[in-house]
C-alpha cells in the first residue's frame, strides 16, 4: 500500500528542493515584509473606507434631497464609478492626474504620503463611494415617509429631519449591506498592487522575483488574506441576524445555527 | 397620522410554526424623501452649471481627442490585430474572457449550489469549503495563482501524479479497479493540460471562473432556498421525482429571483476582465494603456486621461446595458 514516506518522495517535487530545505521557508525568512504588507493593506483600506463613507453619504443625500442639478449629478458619480473597473480608475489617478499638473505626492507635516498610495487611496475611496452611496440611499428611502412628515410638520428644518429622524433610522438598515462592500473593498485593496502599493499581494509578487517559490508563498498569501476577509465576513453575517430577527428566524427554521 | 404604510410587510404564520415568515419588499415611494424647497433646487441646479461649465467643458476642450477620430485608433482598441490581421487583445479578448468566464462559472457554480443544498456530508462539506474559501479570496490573487501555479501543477501531474498513480493502481488494485483509475487518471490530465495549453485567456477565464462560480454558487443556493417549503411538499405528494422537482418546480420560479443578483454579478465579471491585464493578457484595459504608451512622444500632448476615459467608457456602456437590462426584467416580474 502508498505509505507515508512514499507519499513524501512524490511530494517532494512540489515540496522541497533539496533537504536543508523545508515548505514555507521563503515565508518565514521574509515574514517581516509579509506583515509590512499586512499592515499596508490594514492601512489603505482603513483611508478608503473613510473616503468611501464620506463620498457615500455626501451623494446618498444628494440623491434624495429634491433638487434636479444634484440629482443628475449623484446619479453620474454613482453610475459612472460603479460600472467602469477599478483598475482603469486607478490608472486614471497615479497615470492620469500628474499628466494634467496634479502632484500626488504629498507632504502632510510629518506624514509623507507616496503618489501610488494617494492615488490607489482615492481610486479604492471613490468606487467604493458610489456602492456605499447606493446602500445608503437604499436605507435612507426604506424610513417611512411618514416619519418625515411628521418631524416637518413638527418644526424641524430639512437637515434637522434627515439627522434627527431619518439618519438613525437607517442606520440599522444600512449596516449588514455596508459590512459587505468593505469586506469586498478589503479584497479589491490587492489591485492597487498593479501601481506599486506596498501591500501583502505586492510583497508577495517582490519575494516571489526575488526566490521563484511561488507556490508556498502565494498559498501564505491566500492564508493572510483569509485571515482578515473571514472575521470580516462572520461580523457582518452576525450583524445581519441581529438586525433582521426574521431572517436568523427563517435560517433556524431550515436547521441552521445561528 | 397614517401608519407605515412603505414598512417592510411581514405575513408571518404563526399557527403552524413550519412555514417561513414570506417577507415581501417595501412599496416603492413616489416623490423625494423631504418636501421641495426653491431655493435648494436653485442651488443645485447653479452648482450643476458650475461643474459643466468649470470641468466638463474645459476637459473636453483641452484634451487631445483627434487621436480618437482616426479609425486605426479604434481597430487597435476593438481587437489589436496584427499584421496578418489575427485578433491579438482588445475587446474581443475582453468580451471573450467574460463570455467564457460567466458560462463556465454559471455551470460549476450550479452543481456546487446543488452539491451544497445536498444531505451527503462529503459533498456539502467539499462544496461548502470551496464556496467559502473562493469567497474570501481577492479574485485577483485567484487570476495570479492560477497564471503562477497552473504551469507548475501541469508538469507536476504529467511526471509525477499521474505516473505514480496509475503503477499504484495497477499494483495494488487489481485489474479492474485499477484499471478505472488508471483510465481516470489518464482522463484527468486532458483536463489539466488542456487548460494550461489554452493560453494566454486560458488562465485569466479559469481564475475568474474559480471565483465567480462560487458567487454563482451562493446566488443559486439563495434562490432555491427562497421557494416556499410547500411548493416542495405538493410536488412531492405530487409523486414528482426529485430530477422533475428541481428542473419544473423549483429552478423556473428560483431563476426568476435570481435574474437581478446574476446580472450583477455578470457586471463585477466584465469589470474584474480588467485583471488579466497584469497577468499579460492584452485585452482593453492592458491594449488602452499600450496605446497611449505609444503615443507618448516629445512634442506631441500626452492622451493617457484621454484614453483612460474612452476605455472606461466602454466598459461603462456595456455594464450599464446591462444593469437596465435586469431594471426591465425586475419591474416586469414586479407587475
Amino acid at each position: 500500500m502508498l505509505t507515508l514516506p512514499a507519499l513524501a518522495n512524490l511530494l517532494t517535487p512540489l515540496l522541497a528542493a533539496d533537504a536543508g530545505d523545508y515548505f514555507g521557508k521563503s515565508v518565514i525568512e521574509n515574514l517581516p515584509l509579509f506583515l509590512h504588507g499586512i499592515g499596508m493593506t490594514l492601512t489603505i483600506s482603513f483611508w478608503a473606507a473613510l473616503i468611501s463613507f464620506v463620498v457615500g453619504l455626501v451623494v446618498a443625500l444628494l440623491r434624495v434631497t429634491p433638487s434636479g442639478g444634484l440629482k443628475i449629478v449623484a446619479v453620474a458619480f454613482t453610475e459612472f464609478f460603479r460600472n467602469t473597473p477599478l483598475l482603469v480608475q486607478v490608472y486614471a489617478f497615479y497615470f492620469g492626474l500628474p499628466k494634467l499638473g496634479v502632484n500626488l505626492h504629498l507632504q502632510l507635516g510629518p506624514f509623507e504620503v507616496s503618489d501610488s498610495f494617494a492615488a490607489g487611496t482615492l481610486g479604492l475611496g471613490l468606487y467604493t463611494g458610489a456602492y456605499v452611496a447606493e446602500a445608503l440611499r437604499a436605507g435612507l428611502l426604506a424610513v417611512p415617509k411618514g416619519q418625515t412628515e411628521a418631524a416637518r410638520s413638527l418644526g424641524l428644518s430639512l437637515l434637522q429631519t434627515l439627522r434627527l429622524v431619518v439618519v438613525p433610522q437607517a442606520v440599522r438598515l444600512v449596516l449588514p449591506p455596508l459590512g459587505n462592500l468593505y469586506s469586498a473593498m478589503l479584497k479589491n485593496s490587492a489591485i492597487l498592487s498593479a501601481v506599486g502599493v506596498a501591500d501583502l499581494m505586492y510583497q508577495a509578487d517582490y519575494v516571489n522575483n526575488r526566490s521563484f517559490r511561488t507556490f508556498e508563498i502565494f498559498s501564505a498569501v491566500a492564508l493572510f488574506y483569509l485571515m482578515l476577509t473571514l472575521p470580516l465576513g462572520f461580523l457582518v453575517n452576525w450583524l445581519e441576524n441581529k438586525f433582521n430577527p426574521l431572517r436568523a428566524r427563517r435560517l433556524r427554521l431550515r436547521g441552521a445555527r445561528v | 397620522m397614517p401608519s407605515s404604510d412603505s414598512e417592510v410587510r411581514t405575513i408571518s404564520d404563526s399557527s403552524s410554526g413550519t412555514n417561513p415568515p414570506l417577507v415581501l419588499p417595501a412599496p416603492r415611494r413616489r416623490g423625494p424623501l423631504v418636501t421641495p424647497n426653491r431655493v435648494f433646487n436653485l442651488l443645485g441646479w447653479l452648482i450643476l452649471a458650475l461643474i459643466v461649465v468649470f470641468l466638463v467643458i474645459p476637459a473636453a476642450r483641452h484634451g487631445n481627442w483627434e487621436p480618437f477620430g482616426d479609425a486605426n485608433t479604434w481597430h487597435y482598441l476593438w481587437d489589436t490585430p496584427d499584421e496578418n490581421g489575427k485578433p491579438q487583445g482588445g475587446l474581443v479578448y475582453t468580451l471573450y474572457v467574460g463570455i467564457a468566464a460567466c458560462l463556465i462559472s454559471t455551470a460549476v457554480g450550479f452543481v456546487f449550489a446543488l452539491g451544497r443544498s445536498s444531505n451527503n456530508r462529503f459533498f456539502h462539506g467539499f462544496c461548502s469549503v470551496y464556496i467559502e474559501l473562493m469567497r474570501a479570496l481577492p479574485s485577483y490573487l485567484i487570476i495570479f495563482y492560477v497564471f503562477i501555479g497552473l504551469p507548475k501543477f501541469a508538469s507536476f501531474y504529467n511526471s509525477v501524479v499521474w505516473p505514480g498513480a496509475a503503477a499504484w493502481a495497477r499494483a495494488h488494485l487489481g485489474a479492474g479497479l485499477g484499471g478505472a483509475v488508471e483510465f481516470l487518471v489518464e482522463k484527468f490530465s486532458y483536463v489539466v493540460n488542456f487548460a494550461f495549453q489554452w493560453q494566454p485567456p486560458g488562465f485569466a477565464i479559469m481564475g475568474l471562473s474559480l471565483y465567480t462560480s462560487a458567487v454563482m454558487a451562493e446566488i443559486f443556493r439563495a434562490g432555491i432556498l427562497s421557494i416556499e417549503k410547500g411548493q416542495l411538499e405538493a410536488a412531492y405528494s405530487l409523486g414528482l421525482k426529485p430530477h422533475h422537482t428541481i428542473i419544473n418546480i423549483i429552478l423556473p420560479q428560483a431563476l426568476r429571483r435570481m435574474v437581478p443578483a446574476i446580472v450583477s454579478q455578470l457586471i463585477t465579471l466584465i469589470k474584474d476582465t480588467s485583471l488579466a491585464s497584469i497577468i499579460a493578457l492584452q485585452e482593453l484595459t492592458r491594449a488602452g494603456k499600450q496605446f497611449y504608451e505609444f503615443y507618448l512622444e516629445p512634442g506631441k500632448p500626452p492622451i493617457v486621461l484621454e484614453t483612460l476615459f474612452v476605455v472606461a467608457a466602454i466598459y461603462f456602456v456595456i455594464c450599464y446595458a446591462l444593469s437596465i437590462i435586469s431594471q426591465r426584467l425586475e419591474m416586469k416580474q414586479g407587475r
